[in-house]
């Protein structure tokens, strides 16, 4: 009865809730498309807009992409579309639900309604009513060390600064937007464009110069004008940094408020082009009020040439193109589905198990793995191209290389008897890595094309030391996921191929001691370059030299007959955990050098090292079984 | 006496005992990981790695791990005979496994360069205000007890106790001659983090309550007390209370004689000075993330005078001597000014890692080839 109920209240609301975007207009596809490459610099980088939209909205909702009810559909927009909406129709933008709360007591806490969905999403209208509270809270946390903060204080913190830019973002045009007024005698009120002002601005500060000198009191209509500019440049003084330096020598970029108001104070001559841009977006406006649209767009577009034309010698424009064509050929996704595909062409596979087209299905596996992993290693040239240096910077960085650095083991060691349990594992650990990849980025908001901070700013040991550990992480991964493969044939499927296989856990453990060595001791020598020692028990350090120590006890185990087969493989197999130790969890400590500083996730670990010591248990007690059994006999 | 050397050859050749060494050592450096989280890492290393104790007990967080475990110190010793007899000596003549024997030589020289490196190398740090020269690098964590001998206000001659003879002779009650100054130093208490109290309410006298030692081994401030005598007999009547909070330096006079003494960071004179002309630091534009920090110097020795720029991954090494961009700041008592902090390493084995990662990718390399080839 009750849930019948529920229902009719739903159906009641439905169109309720569909109204509130009614009237909402899509954006020209090809206007969407030119705008996507405007520049501007943030996070200390030139980046096109396109960027910068997915990341603000991965900061607000964790996802890339923004889905309301219109009329009967749903409709899904892009980031963009969704950062033009904030530029242009904040009303509008106020009322999309994009606000992540991971902890829905937050809510409680300060009585608003609570929506029983998961991974509800909320609107910046929803917040209005406590924004006073929120914004109080934001202000007392950010005063105190982020460490020491509650994981509930920490996403107050969060969703305080995200309403904080988005109130910078919507504001980011206010001063086009909202009227300059001024009470003249013979026309009554006028309004004035600020382009207007600040072309005066010369003629304004000669005449205020001239009321000092004076002591004049200043008319009260002109000052109330002034107090109204005054406030529109402090609305759009944190806006985003759209222009590009006047003096070419400097890197810093500027917002229109800093702009004006550094014309206003005659730091910069009012010349037409560093008028133009504000005349641009004026008309642009007017034509967006008037709902011409063409016009609208025609404005921003010249807008948009302005500007490129006033930054075409700048460092890192001639990449915008390049970054936006990153971003909208989604190949990490391609990559991804390939992956896919191939698993379940391989569940077809296994359960039809039809004789006659074994062949083909084997194809079919091996060239959407291959496939999948060619597309993931172009899409890590790629980045790699676009950001000016090695793939491997940050800790995003790290997953798709050590994902790919695996799939290429899969491939380089793969014996003709057992190509296909190869080729299927690296679809699996490819899948895995690149929705890791995919997870990370989306829950930590952040923009993966970061530059480095001064410590790691150096092509020459990035390329040797981190792509060689990395390649250690890599090949630990791949060779403790063999090993399961090797252990679950043992007992489930016993095949002559499973000596072929261990044969490769072999290699694949002596790959992963020769990378993680010499990567190592390459660590070393650059942390004796910039630090001035070799070795200082750091936890990354510590947990590279493990993977080491891991390795070696194995192979001299079974050198020294202390393992045999079914040692070496639940031996291995554990090295898994020593590297995602190593690679994720000494982040989580909070310590050291090389700490990151993030701490989501950590529960994933632990799933993760769960699941891999029942593993290692089971098998180990298997063989034990099995060892009793042969005594027996 | 051969059955003992053979027993003891077939010890140290033994397989199974370089795993138990490996395994020890891979037990150790993942505990230390976990226990420096809690007691910070200069502690940490301190138990976990050093001469004077054969066997620690790791303790992580509150709760003490029931597992006795030997000191890495010991640990990496060990592995250094066994890896000497069994991986290098043993290997020596076959040539199957030649590039095992290799890389086994190059992680023989790495634990050669590790032995070289904590017991011959030293460091410190050296802070230059933009525009001034300076010679004295002081130790990071490490104190000393300075005494001076004054002669009509001049200091005419000094004499350096360290702490970690402080520390020793205050445990064994022993103590300290100072020939030169025919002084005897009985040090009657010793902490490496201490509390400085008054006494009473005249602020004259003051006392040290011993305190857990510091997370950042930086922030630890030592204190000892320490009685002066003369060789003929003569004695002070207080024991004077040193710690380097103490603004001023103690003095007394003993034997006719004016001595002051004072406890301080360890002091090392280095062959040369250093001025520092310019410091800048670079950040991304429009954020405070830093993208280069840097040092103009000169530096003037015997030799000359020369002028160097020293950077983040870009050192500079004089006669020796290393100094790495370390750290700036702005000094408040200097009128704003800008200051840059060296490291200053000395250490014989500098290079020698970069020999071992020669040898032992070579013997990786060519094992891996021959391996290869085989299949």
């Amino acid at each position: 009865m009750k849930s019948r109920f529920f229902l009719l209240f739903l159906l009641a609301i439905s169109p309720l809730r569909g109204e509130f975007h009614q009237k909402y207009q899509k954006w020209e596809k090809s206007f969407v498309k030119e705008m996507a490459t405007i520049p501007l610099q943030d996070g200390g980088r030139i980046k096109p807009l396109s960027t910068y939209s997915r990341y603000v909205l991965l900061r607000f909702s964790g996802k890339s992409s923004v889905h309301f009810p219109l009329g009967d559909k749903n409709q899904k927009i892009s980031s963009l579309e969704f950062l033009l909406d904030c530029f242009f129709r904040p009303q509008l933008a106020q009322k999309y639900e994009i606000f992540q709360v991971p902890d829905t007591g937050i809510l409680h806490s300060f009585g608003l309604p609570v929506d029983k969905k998961k991974r509800k999403r909320y609107s910046y209208l929803f917040f209005a009513d406590k924004r006073e509270k929120i914004e109080e809270l934001t202000h007392q946390y950010a005063s105190l060390d982020e460490k020491k903060l509650s994981r509930i204080q920490k996403q107050i913190l969060n969703l305080g600064m995200n309403l904080r830019l988005f109130d910078i973002l919507s504001a980011n045009f206010d001063f086009v937007r909202l009227p300059i007024l001024i009470k003249t005698e013979k026309d009554g009120i006028v309004k004035i464009p600020l382009s207007v002002l600040l072309k005066a601005s010369p003629v304004l500060r000669q005449w205020a110069f001239q009321m000092q000198e004076s002591n004049a009191k200043p008319p009260d209509e002109i000052l109330s004008m002034l107090n109204n500019v005054g406030f529109l440049i402090e609305r759009s003084r944190y806006g985003s940094l759209f222009l590009p330096p006047v003096n070419t020598e400097k890197k810093l970029w500027q917002n229109f408020g800093q702009r004006s108001l550094a014309l206003l104070e005659g730091k910069y001559l009012p010349e037409e082009n560093l008028l133009r841009p504000f005349l641009h977006l004026e008309d642009a406006f007017i034509a967006l009020q008037e709902e011409k649209m063409s016009d609208f767009y025609q404005h921003l577009l010249s807008w948009k040439q302005e500007i490129i034309s006033q930054s075409q010698n700048l460092e890192g424009i001639g990449k915008l193109k390049w970054e936006n064509w990153y971003y909208s050929f989604k190949l990490l996704s391609l990559s991804l589905s390939f992956f896919l595909f191939s698993l379940i062409l391989a569940f077809f596979h296994h359960f039809l198990a039809i004789e006659k087209l074994h062949c083909y299905f084997a194809k079919g596996i091996r060239y959407l793995f291959i496939s999948g992993t060619v597309i993931l290693w172009i899409s890590i040239l790629y980045r790699s191209f676009l950001m000016g240096r090695p793939p491997v910077g940050n800790l995003y960085d790290t997953i798709p290389f050590i994902t790919a650095i695996s799939l290429i083991f899969c491939l380089l060691l793969n014996r003709k008897e057992v190509k296909n349990e190869l080729f299927l594992l690296g679809a699996v650990l490819g899948l895995l890595g690149l929705l890791l990849a995919f997870r990370y980025e989306f829950s930590q908001g952040i923009d993966v094309f970061d530059p480095l901070v001064a410590v790691l700013n150096s092509n020459f040991w990035l390329t040797i030391h981190v792509l060689t550990i990395t390649a250690g992480y890599g090949a630990g991964l791949f060779t403790s996921a063999l090993s399961k493969v090797y252990l679950l044939n043992k007992v489930f499927k016993k095949t002559q191929k499973n000596q072929q296989i261990l044969q490769i856990i072999y290699i694949g453990v002596f790959l992963t001691l020769a990378f993680s060595l010499l990567g190592t001791i390459l660590g070393g020598i650059w942390a004796n370059e910039s630090w001035g020692r070799f070795w200082g028990w750091d936890p990354k350090e510590n947990g590279a030299l493990m993977i080491v120590l891991w390795n070696l006890i194995i192979l001299h185990s079974r050198l020294a007959g202390l393992i045999k087969h079914w040692g070496l493989a639940i031996a291995s197999s554990f090295g898994g955990i020593i590297v995602v130790f190593s690679w994720w969890h000494v982040n989580f400590l909070g310590v050291g050098l090389h700490s990151y500083g993030f701490s989501e996730g950590k529960s994933a670990i632990w799933y993760y090292y769960f699941f891999e010591l029942c593993f290692c248990i089971f098998f180990l007690g298997f063989a034990w079984l099995k060892k009793e059994q042969l005594k027996r006999n | 006496m051969k059955k003992i050397f053979y027993f003891c050859f077939r010890f140290f050749c033994d397989l199974r005992l370089a795993v138990f060494l490996l395994l020890s050592l891979f037990l150790l450096t993942w505990l230390s990981t976990l226990e420096q989280v809690h007691f910070g890492l200069y502690e940490t290393t301190k138990k976990y790695f050093s001469a004077d104790s054969f066997f620690i007990i790791p303790q992580i967080g509150e709760k003490i791990v029931p597992l006795l475990l030997p000191n890495a110190y010991w640990v990496c010793l060990f592995l250094f005979f066994n890896l000497f007899l069994g991986g290098v000596f043993r290997l020596w003549k076959k040539s199957t496994k030649l590039g095992i024997f290799i890389a086994h030589c190059g992680v023989l020289s790495l634990l050669i360069t590790g032995f070289v490196t904590h017991h011959f190398s030293r460091r410190g740090a050296l802070s230059i205000l933009e525009g001034e020269t300076a010679r004295v690098a002081k130790a990071y964590i490490e104190h000393s007890v300075e005494v001076k001998h004054l002669v009509n206000g001049e200091v005419v001659s000094v004499s350096v106790i360290n702490e970690n003879e402080v520390r020793k002779t205050t445990r064994k009650g022993q103590s300290i001659l100072l020939p030169d100054f025919e002084l005897q130093f009985d040090f009657e208490g010793y902490a490496q983090n201490a509390e400085i109290l008054p006494l009473d309410s005249s602020y004259e006298k003051f006392t040290m309550i011993p305190r857990k030692p510091a997370y950042q081994a930086e922030e630890n401030i030592p204190a000892c007390i320490v009685k002066v005598s003369h060789f003929n007999g003569e004695e002070l009547k207080d024991s004077i209370l040193l710690s380097p909070i103490n603004r001023y330096p103690a003095s007394f006079e003993i034997n006719g004689k004016i001595f002051v003494i004072a406890m301080t960071k360890k002091q090392w004179v280095l062959p040369f000075s250093l001025r520092l002309n310019q410091f800048s630091r670079v950040l991304y534009p429009a954020t405070e993330k830093p993208k280069s920090f840097s040092s103009q110097i000169t530096q003037f020795s015997e030799e000359g005078t020369k002028d160097a720029l020293i950077e983040m991954n870009e050192p500079l090494r004089a006669e020796g001597i290393t100094f790495f961009q370390a750290s700036w700041g702005i000094d408040k008592n200097e009128g704003n000014r800008v200051f840059s902090v060296f490291e200053v390493v000395q250490n014989p084995a500098d290079q020698w890692p970069l020999y071992s990662l020669c040898i032992i990718g070579f013997g990786l390399f060519y094992e891996g080839v021959k391996r290869g080839k085989k299949k």
